[in-house]
């Protein structure tokens, strides 16, 4: 404000043709009340016109110090913007004088002279084009009241300081609202627009004024902005002319070919974060014919939490013996969505020796499919007719619905047995070895496996002993083979001697006494174990600590490493 | 959906954590960073009391003001994830939004909305960034050696 | 048939296991007229032709099921017992994780559990600033209800009014019991980690000091009533968590 004002004080004749108001002599007209073209509705009662009232408007500079005081100060003609008319040609001069003083004596004899704060509306109506601002009604009414009077220095000619706050000093734009003759403007203001009238002293609703700074700024805005969307045009444009020259369904249109080339870049959030999530099978001695993948949280633990204890992680009853019970047949893969801070101490506690779970993948290795968080096993780098998933999620399975298994998530009741009852149906898949197990996952979908299973299980030993009682007649007990098959079910321990045992049930004996083996082992060298894997854990951390590189990788584990848990 | 993460209380009583968190976090900080601007801004002499008042006038509201954001933004988090029963970025950018407006919302539409795009905007940066870092640190598996001797019996009943 | 030839020789891999395998594994629609009181296999017997006697684990085959002819009688089949050394039981094992574990400052357990002095400070901060908003709001809203809007004064004037003391208020009650607690829960948990355990005396004797931190600037005797009323609050609230 001071600034322009001083700016203005500095150059006035460089304004000359631009319809600011000026204290600049040279360019202050004398306007002449042009006569009642006001439009009808504006009623001004104090008309900011002061023909020759010299009144300054309040923002103003006072005029220019005089040579000698003694003389009285030239006559001070502010440009005052007049009640908008029809006939805007007067505007382009600049600020017209207001209205027919006739109108304006009429209106300013209603009110006091002594420039009392009553608002009168009127004036400003910031005609349009560069009204200056106006004095402040009273003064004007007094000062017009006066008009013929002219004292030369009138004090009451002075103008109030009741001004309106909106008041623009230039306004260049085309003032939209009619009406400027509209009352009680609070004071002056000369802003654009009538709204001003309408609102009262706040002018809430009057166009801003927009300094030129301003509507610079503006411009570039808008410029940036209209660069920025024909650049985001160029860019699907271009986007979409790049051809990969794919071969399998080559999107065609223009769109389609951008649609599929951004996909490729979400595709590094969407797919897993390597290509290849297992490593390479080992050599057979060491690696089973199979894979079992396995799901964390609902299938081998339960979180939950209470008041009491808070959060607590309670593990599946029988998930020890089936984790290290099937590892003889399987390799597990511990596959879960929770991310890798939240679910690696997990199966650290489930497999302290890192013997039953040999591989762990997180939520890095999965796949967003169609807003959907999948497990997608083509990146398994196995066999995938040796890979059986197990579940409880079955879009989890989205991609490769034919290798999964899905049961019931576990709500951390106790005394289930859901997971234990899905062991003899997975041991017989070990155990027979098929050379590709989705038919006959297949031929289970949709049905209670180990209820199921259990039935063609109970199917086939009727059978053996069926063959067995024809080959075998029975000598003892008198009764024909269908009481010695009855007798066997009555009486559990009766079993007739000499009955055989399938295949199944021979290599699960075998099995099982592998597992007590093998546990026996575990326990005997517990100590060992914990050891070393103590070591291991500080020669890693110190490894961190010590090379720069440590964080930016986070520590990656050696292969060696891994190996020594072995 | 799976309770992964075991550091927040489930949805009702992290709110009482996430408000508590960041008043703490805004009045601690505020205290530190108005009592310098404070200690600065006095006469020689007076630093200390200067820094005082500062202080005691000014680290308060900015305690508030963050408790507040950080409060509403947990409400709104728990709010949503209950709604869609899903865990996953969208959430925290939606919470971010519906904050970020809620907060302006007397400011008029106009700016509650401009208010909430700039708080959701902010919000998916931190997620974006979260599962960039996730992605970057991530280590695929090395390949196993096999071990000179092999550490257990290695029951292989399968063949 | 081709059980036999498993039967009487171990042998690795048997032509004879894919036809074993196929009627396992194909008969998935089970229509037969086997009575659930066929056992699924598992018959413990004392010796066999080829002398692979399993050990006496294996137990008996499920319970006797009803004579009936329901295939799908389910609770016949119990694949379980199949594996007893899989040690089923009633109880709940729970992992323990060191990121769930809580404190172990003696009697410093709260109403809510909490992992150490993070967990104390947010969660007493969060409900005491909680409850000085509520309060303070409350407070707030009466007071803008009572205040003179002059004679037509709209909803809108009255909203605006209510809603500029709410927050007013508010914030203030808010705020200042806010930083409270923060010094209280401080205060708190050092004297806990200090002296290893958690009592009353602990509450009070930080309470006094947080009380006397608010109010120090404001002379000797305000910190010493400052100091007493918290101190009093601090006993109240020890008092309470016992309760509940």
């Amino acid at each position: 404000m001071l600034r322009t004002a001083a700016f203005r004080l500095v150059a006035p004749a460089l304004r000359a043709p631009r319809p600011f108001s000026t204290t600049s002599p040279a360019l202050i007209k004398i306007r002449h009340p042009s006569g009642p073209s006001t439009s009808p509705s504006s009623t001004p009662p104090a008309s900011s016109s002061s023909d020759s009232a010299p009144s300054p408007s309040p923002s103003e500079r006072p005029p220019p110090v005089p040579e000698s005081i003694g003389t009285p100060p030239p006559p001070f003609e502010p440009e005052v913007s007049q009640p908008f008319t029809a006939s805007r040609q007067t505007t382009s001069s600049g600020p017209v004088s207001s209205a027919s003083t006739s109108t304006s004596t009429s209106a300013s004899s209603q009110q006091p002279s002594d420039g009392s704060s009553v608002p009168t509306g009127s004036e400003s109506q910031s005609s349009g084009a560069g009204a200056p601002l106006e004095p402040p009604s009273p003064a004007s009414a007094g000062t017009s009241a006066e008009a013929a009077s002219s004292a030369p220095f009138d004090r009451s000619k002075l103008p109030s300081l009741d001004i309106d706050p909106e008041a623009a000093i230039a306004e260049p734009e085309p003032i939209k609202e009619g009406e400027s003759g509209e009352k009680d403007g609070a004071g002056a203001g000369a802003g654009a627009g009538a709204g001003a009238g309408r609102k009262g002293r706040t002018g809430a609703g009057r166009k801003e004024y927009v300094s030129s700074i301003e509507r610079q700024r503006r411009m570039w805005a808008r410029l940036g902005l209209g660069a920025l969307a024909v650049g985001g045009l160029g860019a699907v444009w271009y986007v979409g002319q790049k051809d990969d020259g794919q071969a399998e369904g080559a999107p065609t249109s223009p769109w389609a070919r951008f649609q599929h080339n951004m996909s490729e870049v979400f595709d590094y959030f969407n797919k897993p974060a390597f290509k290849v999530l297992l490593p390479d099978p080992l050599p057979p001695p060491h690696q089973r014919p199979y894979t079992l993948v396995v799901d964390l949280d609902g299938l081998l633990v339960h979180s939950s939490w209470d008041r009491q204890y808070g959060w607590r992680t309670a593990k599946r009853p029988g998930v020890d013996y089936f984790l290290a019970y099937l590892s003889q047949f399987y390799e597990i893969v511990l596959f879960t969505s929770q991310p890798l801070y939240t679910a690696a101490p997990v199966a650290e506690k489930l497999d302290p020796f890192g013997a039953y779970l040999p591989y762990k993948l997180f939520r890095e290795s999965t796949r967003y499919h169609q807003g959907k968080v999948v497990k997608d096993l083509s990146y398994l780098n196995r066999d995938l007719s040796k890979v059986v998933m197990l579940d409880t999620n079955a879009e989890h399975s989205a991609l490769q619905p034919e290798n999964a298994i899905i049961i019931k998530p576990w709500e951390g009741q106790s005394g289930d047995k859901g997971l234990v009852d899905m062991i003899p149906f997975l041991e017989s898949i070990g155990i027979y070895s098929p050379a590709d197990i989705r038919p006959i996952l297949k031929n289970y979908q949709g049905k209670d496996i180990p209820i199921e299973y259990a039935k063609a299980e109970a199917e086939m030993k009727r059978n053996v002993q069926e063959e067995w009682e024809r080959q075998h007649p029975a000598t003892s007990a008198g009764a024909g083979w269908l009481s010695g098959m009855f007798g066997s079910v009555a009486a559990p321990g009766s079993q007739r001697p000499n009955q055989p045992l399938t295949y199944l049930e021979q290599k699960r004996a075998l099995a099982q006494r592998a597992y007590q083996e093998e546990q026996k082992y575990w326990r005997d060298n517990a100590e060992e174990f914990k050891k070393m894997i103590e070591e291991d854990k500080q020669r890693q951390i110190a490894e961190m600590k010590g090379s720069i590189l440590g964080f930016v990788t986070g520590g990656a584990k050696k292969p060696e490493d891994e190996a020594e848990k072995k | 959906m799976s309770h992964g993460d075991h550091s927040r209380d489930p949805c009702p009583y992290v709110i009482l954590n996430d408000f508590g968190g960041a008043f703490a976090m805004g009045a601690i900080g505020g205290g530190i960073w108005h009592g310098i601007k404070g200690a600065r801004n006095s006469p020689r002499g007076e630093r200390f009391v200067g820094s005082l008042s500062a202080i005691k006038a000014r680290a308060p509201v900015l305690g508030g003001n963050f408790g507040v954001w950080g409060g509403l933004f947990s409400s709104f988090d728990c709010a949503v994830k209950g709604y869609r029963q899903k865990e996953d970025p969208w959430n925290a950018i939606i919470s971010g939004f519906l904050t970020g407006g809620s907060l302006a919302l007397r400011a008029g539409p106009r700016s509650a909305l401009g208010s909430a795009v700039g708080c959701g905007i902010l919000l998916g940066v931190f997620e974006g960034v979260g599962v960039l870092m996730n992605r970057m640190f991530a280590q695929p598996i090395p390949p196993m050696q096999i071990p000179e001797q092999a550490a257990a019996p290695a029951p292989a009943v399968a063949h | 048939m081709s059980f036999f030839s498993g039967l009487f020789s171990d042998r690795q891999q048997s032509p004879a296991e894919p036809s074993a395998a196929g009627e396992l594994f194909n008969s998935a629609n089970f229509r037969s007229t086997a009575t659930p009181s066929a056992s699924p296999a598992a018959g413990p017997s004392t010796q066999s032709s080829n002398g692979t006697v399993p050990d006496a684990n294996l137990n008996a085959p499920p319970t006797a099921p009803a004579p009936s002819a329901l295939d799908t009688f389910s609770a016949a089949y119990d694949p379980s017992k199949l594996h007893p050394l899989a040690g089923l039981g009633d109880n709940l094992d729970f992992l323990q994780l060191e990121e769930d574990k809580l404190t172990d400052v003696h009697g410093a357990q709260s109403v809510l559990p909490s992992r150490g002095w993070t967990d104390d400070l947010c969660v007493g901060t969060g409900t005491t600033y909680l409850s000085g908003l509520a309060v303070g709001g409350m407070w707030g809203f009466r007071e803008g209800l009572a205040r003179p809007l002059g004679n037509n004064a709209s909803f809108k004037l009255r909203l605006n009014s209510v809603l500029n003391g709410c927050t007013r208020r508010g914030s203030f009650l808010g705020n200042s019991l806010g930083v409270l607690a923060i010094f209280y829960n401080i205060a708190n948990s050092s004297m806990d980690a200090f002296r290893g355990k958690h009592d009353a005396l602990n509450s009070m004797a930080a309470g006094a000091i947080s009380g006397a931190l608010y109010k120090s600037t404001a002379g000797l005797r305000p910190a010493m009533v400052g100091a007493g009323l918290m101190t009093a609050a601090a006993g109240g609230w020890s008092y309470f968590k016992t309760a509940v």
